[in-house]
């Protein structure tokens, strides 16, 4: 097929989830709005009236009037905030808004800002880097306890690996989160509870090391729930892999067991290993951000919380859009790895000279 | 397939999974979890669901199980609720003389504790009063095992009066004026106002008289006897002790202590897990079912409309979970019922399933013996139920199960979210609460830790059945 | 003048499995001379690809050598250190031809990649100048030198094994063994195989050790043919004596069976019978159960290789 034409049909595809996804936002934003709106006209109207005593007394005596000109007040701030407006148009509206990142305002300041677009662009470098750093362990520490499990396998080491993959795969990341700040915090006093940095915050390199020192916690948090399933499923593929007849050929060409394990065994199980583990990656994402919010940690994942304590309706709708556009992205990168990883996908069906 | 087919593939599967070590033990597990669901109404009451959303009256707020004690030095005095019967009434409508009657009561608290009841809540007097501006008068006494005696509270009594002394500002001003006497002026004096609002009431009732009983108190072990008098001045006025309630608020309570609606958590924990297994094994059962279903039909169409059902499966698998569900939960937010999540979640997660079906019964679809079937003039339906479905059927058992655990884990996130049926007991539920109110940095541990270990002992279960079902049906890997 | 490359004497190779001891090389004893190619045929589940791999000094795991001794070139192989094998022997000395429906390729490196690799771990070679050794051994086995750089999955099947055996005479080893070479392919890639294996022994003067269990392909190659049963050799000599006058009654029947085009065939000649249980193999002569003549000394005694004439030797109580 083609690396060109492979990643053109993955990279549409991507489009075209985000296209409805954002179809999607635009109409269940439009809907709960128009409701969020209509009490926002309620109370304008009350105010207006309430701040105006001249008027009050007019109204007061002849209640025709008052309902007139109520009615009135009414249509004209509906019209004002475009309510009489069809619901398809609205939609269509705020489709064209979302997809140019217009998300509107927050009720109140988060993060210093109330520009949703704002307000997100601080938080996502802080989620990629605890996240991209997780990830890293994971992954370091994943692979290599995989392939020495698949090396000894049936070995105690194998069955351990085994044994804790199944125990951390089960445990809701951000209760973990959890039971490391009531251990490690409260208990201990070891680390801070939460936050990215102290308050007030240090200054210079000293700024660093206090992030890096709020960073443990929920680092370890990720790494600990996610390194299991990660080493299981390299143990798993690596061991089917060392079965197949190229590695015996290997050995008996005389080539180094190191470079067997490693450059054979290993490199022709990355594809399978790359398309596994991405799918428990993209699903660890849903429980990392939530994660996050446990920890405080000043990212998208305290902005989804912060959004559905607060009712936050506009912030949700960036927050979500944006979390399925990283989202899509993380799986575009990750199909470019695997279809590089694979010749059979990087240089395309057998050419038979 | 045949019945005899079926008994003795399920004998040689049996045979097979017994040596599945983990496999029995997930058994196990799974059998303990049914019957705690089953029996939940026995083991605890059968009305938790229906008083679940509401502040529990007569429970203790936020407090540690009882047997914490065990691990602790300093002692807890435990919740006790007293009915009439544990009272001793000494004196019931008393005449003395004017119109006005008297009555009395009395009860013995034992404190072998170091740390004393957090209240005394005296509650549930039936009080029938002929003028409602002519009320009844109670007085609250306790004599202290050093012979000391407090007068905590002299003051009206009407129908449905309800008197909890730690929260009393009466009783704090007499316990404060009293204790004053024996704490060392100066520290009066620099503590002021202060000192008496920040008073922890019950403590210094209960602490050793001596100087520090308003700073640091100690406590004094000993038996306390509190006596409550009723004055009625009006003729008419009905009293009834047969209804009282007086309960010392304990600092432990129950199995597992409770939250901060007094909430026994035990309970909650007994009936959390009702919602996490059907949940999770409704989203299982019917994922499996539908991807297994869209996958076999897709294979077996072929063509163009292969094509095209694998487009759709590929579309819907790229959407990504947790932020849709999130999204369409707060857009939802309070409406949302148990069976709403569990469609939602199907929706999403029969994908994967789809993909595989799909690829099995291609594989089937090539073999000759399919072929051969079809020469001989078997039908879609045959094909399909004869040949393919029983090849694919013991991997679907191996995929329910392993299903189950992120189902279990969704739905708990979406209930720590605050997203979920807040009608409903989950453990998701009582961590949100326990999250929003705190929990983990007030080191309310047995709030946090058991509901977490709930999820994951469920899912781990599951987690034990898949992989060992997945053994036994499917063996790929060669057998080291 | 013709000095033995090889000396196998005594082998006993067996799996250990859950179930039991495999006797897959049970009790064999052949030599080789230089030049010369040996045809090893049986039926599946002989031992013929099991003792190629024990020849190498690598019986696929659970197999281990159990006694015996192997000799190549003069020099002892049983009992070496793994590393030893890996550095000296492997490769150098001996090499394998493997069969072209095993992936003995890995998909994702490129053909050259893995060609030069011995050349590399072995002699030391630069990049380059291995590359160059491999391109002109492509030419040799009649590939263009180009498929360096391309990857498995863009080759044939035929091209495929082409690939393995030029790799297998990069070190220029005393001795080739080639496990069923031809086995996959088609008739018409077949023919063209063969007739390469030919030229290179008649250019190269190649030793080698030839499996298969197509008994119609020996005749082409081999100088002389052995014939496995049940982890033994049956019989072993000259190959035009061996296919003219078979001697142990297998061989006969094996030869019976092949389809002849040229006459009038009634019925279909087979052996009847199972394949043995490696296990627990019959008592005695292992063919016994199969073997239209056993006497009652065939289930009691193993039989011996036999000189029945020069250079043909059986294993048969008849003789």
């Amino acid at each position: 097929m083609g690396y060109g034409k492979y990643i053109a049909i993955r990279l549409l595809n991507a489009l075209l989830v985000l296209a409805l996804v954002t179809l999607l936002v635009s109409v269940l934003f439009t809907k709960v709005a128009e409701e969020d709106i209509r009490s926002t006209i309620q109370e304008q109207i009350n105010l207006k009236l309430r701040s105006n005593p001249e008027l009050q007394k007019q109204l007061a005596a002849d209640p025709e009037k008052l309902q007139e000109w109520y009615e009135r007040e009414y249509n004209r701030l509906i019209h004002v905030y475009e309510l009489d407006k069809p619901f398809w148009v609205r939609v269509v509206q705020r489709t064209k808004d979302t997809l140019t990142l217009n998300f509107g305002n927050t009720k109140s300041p988060i993060f210093g800002e109330t520009a949703v677009s704002k307000i997100i662009a601080k938080a996502i470098p802080r989620t990629v880097i605890l996240f991209t750093t997780a990830q890293i362990f994971v992954i370091l520490i994943g692979l290599l306890l995989g392939v020495k499990a698949a090396q000894m396998a049936g070995s105690v080491l194998d069955k351990g690996v085994s044994i804790i993959a199944m125990v951390t795969s089960s445990i809701p990341m951000w209760w973990f989160g959890m039971m490391m700040i009531l251990i490690f915090s409260f208990k201990m006093g070891l680390f801070p509870s939460g936050g990215m940095t102290s308050i007030p915050p240090k200054e210079g390199f000293a700024y660093y090391l206090d992030v890096l020192y709020h960073m443990i916690l929920p680092v370890t948090t990720i790494v600990f729930v996610l390194f299991g399933s990660w080493a299981w499923t390299t143990r798993n593929i690596m061991i089917g892999t060392m079965q197949e007849d190229f590695i015996m050929a290997a050995r008996a060409k005389g080539v180094p067991e190191r470079k067997v394990i490693y450059g054979h065994a290993l490199r022709a199980s990355a594809p399978p290993i790359v398309t596994m583990t991405i799918f428990s990656l993209l699903g660890s994402i849903g429980g990392a951000i939530i994660t996050e919010s446990v920890f405080n940690w000043p990212g998208m994942g305290r902005l989804y919380w912060t959004a559905l304590q607060q009712n936050e309706t506009r912030l949700l709708m960036g927050v979500t859009f944006v979390t399925v556009a990283l989202y899509l992205i993380a799986m575009i990168i990750a199909d470019l790895a695997y279809g590089y990883l694979d010749p059979r996908v990087k240089v395309g069906a057998s050419q038979q000279t | 397939m045949r019945w005899v087919d079926v008994k003795a593939s399920l004998k040689d599967f049996w045979f097979e999974f017994r040596r599945q070590k983990g496999g029995l033990f997930g058994l196990a597990l799974l059998f303990l979890l049914i019957f705690t669901a089953l029996a939940a109404p026995y083991i605890t009451e059968p009305d938790i669901p229906k008083k679940w959303t509401q502040y529990w009256e007569g429970n203790p707020v936020t407090v540690p199980p009882v047997w914490y004690n065990y691990f602790t030095s300093k002692k807890l005095a435990p919740h006790e609720v007293l009915t009439s019967n544990d009272l001793k009434i000494t004196a019931d409508g008393q005449d003395i003389g004017g119109g006005m009657k008297y009555y009395s009561f009395e009860f013995t608290y034992e404190n072998n504790y170091d740390v004393p009841p957090s209240d005394i809540i005296i509650r549930d007097i039936g009080v029938k009063l002929a003028n409602i501006n002519s009320p009844a008068q109670i007085v609250v006494t306790v004599i202290r095992p050093d012979g000391n005696k407090i007068e905590l509270l002299n003051t009206e009594l009407r129908e449905g009066s309800i008197y909890q002394l730690a929260k009393d500002g009466k009783v704090r001003a007499a316990v404060f004026q009293w204790a004053s006497q024996f704490e060392n002026p100066e520290k009066i004096a620099e503590g002021g106002e202060t000192l008496k609002n920040t008073m922890d009431t019950m403590r210094v009732i209960f602490a050793k008289a001596q100087e520090g009983i308003l700073t640091n108190p100690e406590t004094l072990k000993g038996a306390y006897t509190f006596q409550v008098e009723i004055f009625t001045f009006t003729e008419g006025d009905q009293i009834d002790l047969s209804t009282t309630e007086v309960i010392l608020s304990g600092r432990t309570y129950g199995l597992m202590g409770t939250d901060y609606k007094a909430r026994d958590l035990w309970a909650g924990l007994v009936w959390g897990t009702r919602v996490s297994l059907t949940v999770g094994v409704t989203v299982a059962v019917l994922t499996v079912l539908i991807g297994i279903f869209y996958g076999v039909t897709s294979a077996y169409l072929g063509g163009w409309k292969d094509e095209f059902m694998q487009r759709v499966n590929e579309f819907w698998a790229s959407i990504p979970t947790l932020p849709i569900l999130i999204l369409l939960g707060a857009a939802f937010k309070g409406h949302v019922s148990l069976w709403t999540i569990v469609f939602l979640m199907v929706a999403f997660y029969w994908t994967g399933i789809a993909k595989v079906a799909r690829s099995m019964a291609l594989q089937i679809k090539e073999q000759t013996y399919v072929e051969a079937a079809i020469a001989l003039g078997a039908g879609t339906g045959r094909i399909i139920f004869k040949h393919i479905m029983p090849q694919i059927m013991p991997y679907a058992f191996a995929a329910m199960a392993l299903n189950v655990p992120s189902a279990v884990l969704t739905e708990a996130s979406l209930s720590f979210l605050g997203l979920g049926d807040p009608t409903a007991v989950t453990w998701g539920q009582i961590l949100y609460d326990a999250q929003t109110q705190s929990a983990t940095i007030n080191g309310y541990w047995w709030w946090v830790i058991p509901p977490g270990l709930a999820i994951t002992l469920v899912a781990f279960t599951f987690v034990l059945l898949g992989i060992s079902l997945d053994r036994v049906l499917n063996p790929r890997l060669k057998r080291l | 003048m013709a000095k033995n490359v090889l000396e196998v004497k005594d082998l006993k190779m067996y799996y250990f499995t859950s179930r039991g001891a495999v006797r897959a090389v049970d009790n064999i004893t052949f030599e080789l001379k230089k030049g010369e190619v040996l045809g090893l045929a049986g039926e599946s589940g002989c031992g013929k690809s099991s003792l190629g791999f024990t020849l190498m000094g690598m019986p696929t795991p659970p197999g281990k050598i159990v006694g015996g001794s192997i000799k190549i070139d003069g020099r002892e192989i049983v009992g070496l250190p793994e590393d030893v094998l890996r550095r000296e022997i492997r490769w150098q000395k001996i090499s394998m031809i493997f069969q072209g429906a095993m992936n003995a390729l890995n998909p994702v490196y490129t053909v050259g990649y893995q060609m030069i690799e011995p050349l590399i771990y072995h002699k030391g070679m630069e990049k380059e100048e291995a590359l160059d050794k491999a391109m002109r051994y492509l030419e040799l086995v009649g590939l263009a030198p180009e498929i360096v750089y391309r990857y498995p999955h863009e080759l044939s099947g035929g091209m495929k094994q082409r690939v393995v055996i030029a790799t297998a005479l990069l070190l220029e080893p005393e001795l080739v063994i080639a496990d069923e070479p031809t086995t996959a392919l088609d008739v018409v890639v077949q023919a063209q195989i063969i007739n390469l294996m030919k030229k290179l022994k008649k250019e190269l003067g190649l030793s080698m050790i030839f499996i298969t269990h197509d008994l119609s392909i020996l005749a082409e190659v081999s100088d002389r043919v052995a014939i496995m049963y049940a982890g033994k050799i049956v019989e072993i000599g000259d190959s035009e004596k061996i296919y003219y006058e078979p001697a142990h009654p297998y061989t006969q029947k094996l030869l019976a069976a092949i389809p002849r085009l040229h006459e009038d065939v009634e019925k279909l000649e087979f052996i009847p019978g199972q394949p043995p249980n490696l296990i627990r193999p019959p008592t005695g002569c292992r063919f016994h159960p199969r073997c239209p003549y056993a006497m009652q000394q065939c289930k009691e005694q193993i039989p011996e290789l036999k000189e029945i004439e020069k250079d043909h030797y059986a294993a048969c109580w008849l003789l």
